[in-house]
């Protein structure tokens, strides 16, 4: 159905992937027109449309409407797409915001290792991009936003899973 | 001659709003027979039902009431639940969730006056959003799309719930027709300037010259002008006196 996870998923962090964004934005993110409109019914092809059309990344705005960004992160988790199609999104290097959007996925469901082999590479990225949150729109970069995703556990109002995070700073502090 | 009484009549006669003949006789309690006895013809205007059609369509009814609870019969037998409503002949589905490959257009009576064609209060031509699949009518537009989603319609277009899986080979395929879109219209996009830039200039140089000619023109016309004035008092003037019509200017 429209909201229900892809069948045959697999767990992520021991639960349903969707729960990995938090209920209160989920449901937000299931009222909005732009889930409903937009986003009904696609696939991991289809859903490169969508992401190309998108100018910028971000998490929530004004009184917590979710912005394109994050509905799309809920599809892409909510049809748990392979890993060789994440690579060809991050391969795109002309749809920035795509592979923006692969990263942060990635982020949020690999494993530690591999998120680190995966972003590493896009610390090499300089190029802008929107961010849009609640006091409006700002501007940050592709290396800017990796670093972020490498380092924080949190990232655009979305937990990011903290194991991953505190395997990643080790690994970091083990490499420098 | 009309009786000053009869005027009255024969107005109402014109408006065609004949009053009916009021007599004394009429009027009179004796030759009253009670409301129910009344053989008054003017309830002609009420609606007359015709039975037989009800009837028939009673039967029907009754006989489908009767097949579902034989069904329902034979499906309690066999441990399935009993169906609640008619069947319905819905298509069984075979294709798997699509994409809308059109615009729901949801905005396009926004701010709109709009007058209801349809006064029967179902069916399309309401105020609010139209399904035509499931004839059905929805408020607003949340309803509409939840609707749209629903699997309810989709079952009425013949579609499962589950959605078609990519495969490697058509994101590659996607991103490479993408990619290729994109540079097709950075192209269009430059040759469309080139092009304008040069229509500008083309048109911008015609406008010149045009103003230069026109400019040309004016000043000509005002030393001509000018011209003719002066050699016209002279040429008066000194004729006047010398006595002679003029010096045969070879200027005009």
């Amino acid at each position: 159905m429209a909201n229900t996870t892809v069948r045959g998923a697999t767990a992520i962090h021991g639960q349903n992937p969707q729960f990995l964004v938090e209920t209160v934005i989920r449901n937000r993110i299931y009222e909005s027109l732009y889930w409903k409109e937009r986003c009904f019914a696609l696939t991991a092809a289809t859903l490169i449309d969508r992401a190309i059309e998108m100018n910028a990344i971000g998490g929530v705005y004004g009184n917590n409407v979710p912005t394109e960004f994050i509905c799309l992160l809920l599809k892409l988790l909510q049809i748990q797409p392979e890993k060789e199609i994440l690579i060809e999104y991050l391969q795109a290097d002309e749809f920035k915001y795509l592979r923006a959007l692969a990263a942060m996925y990635i982020r949020m469901t690999f494993q530690a290792a591999e998120v680190y082999e995966i972003l590493e590479p896009l610390l090499k990225d300089y190029r802008k991009l929107r961010l849009r949150d609640v006091g409006g729109y700002s501007l940050t970069y592709m290396d800017e936003f990796v670093d972020q995703l490498l380092h924080e556990e949190r990232s655009l109002t979305l937990a990011l899973s903290f194991w991953v995070a505190l395997c990643l700073a080790q690994s970091l502090t083990l490499s420098f | 001659m009309i009786a000053p009484q009869d005027r009255r009549i024969i107005r109402v006669e014109h408006l065609n709003l004949i009053p009916p003949p009021v007599t004394k006789q009429q009027g009179r309690m004796s030759e009253r027979k009670g409301a129910y006895a009344s053989t008054a013809s003017d309830t002609n205007f009420r609606r007359k039902w015709d039975k037989e059609e009800y009837a028939e369509k009673a039967r029907q009814r009754d006989a489908e009431e009767k097949e579902r609870m034989q069904e329902n019969e034979e499906r309690l037998k066999t441990g399935k639940k009993p169906r609640k409503g008619a069947k319905k002949d819905v298509p069984t589905p075979t294709e798997l969730m699509k994409l809308r490959d059109y615009d729901l257009e949801l905005e396009k009576n926004l701010n709109k006056t709009i007058v209801v064609a349809n006064p029967s209060g179902r069916g399309p031509g309401q105020p609010g959003f139209f399904c035509e699949k499931c004839n059905r009518t929805y408020r607003d537009t949340a309803a509409y799309l939840d609707h749209i989603n629903s699997r309810a319609h989709l079952r009425m277009l013949g579609q499962k719930t589950q959605i078609e899986r990519s495969t490697v080979e058509q994101v590659r395929e996607r991103i490479a027709f993408l990619r290729e879109q994109r540079r097709e219209a950075s192209k269009a996009k430059e040759f469309d300037f080139n092009k304008r830039l040069a229509e500008v200039k083309a048109k911008a140089d015609a406008e010149r010259a045009a103003k230069k000619a026109q400019k040309k023109a004016e000043k000509e016309k005002a030393r001509m002008e000018l011209l003719k004035d002066v050699t016209v008092q002279q040429d008066d003037d000194m004729a006047q006196m010398m006595g002679f019509a003029g010096f045969g200017s070879s200027k005009k």
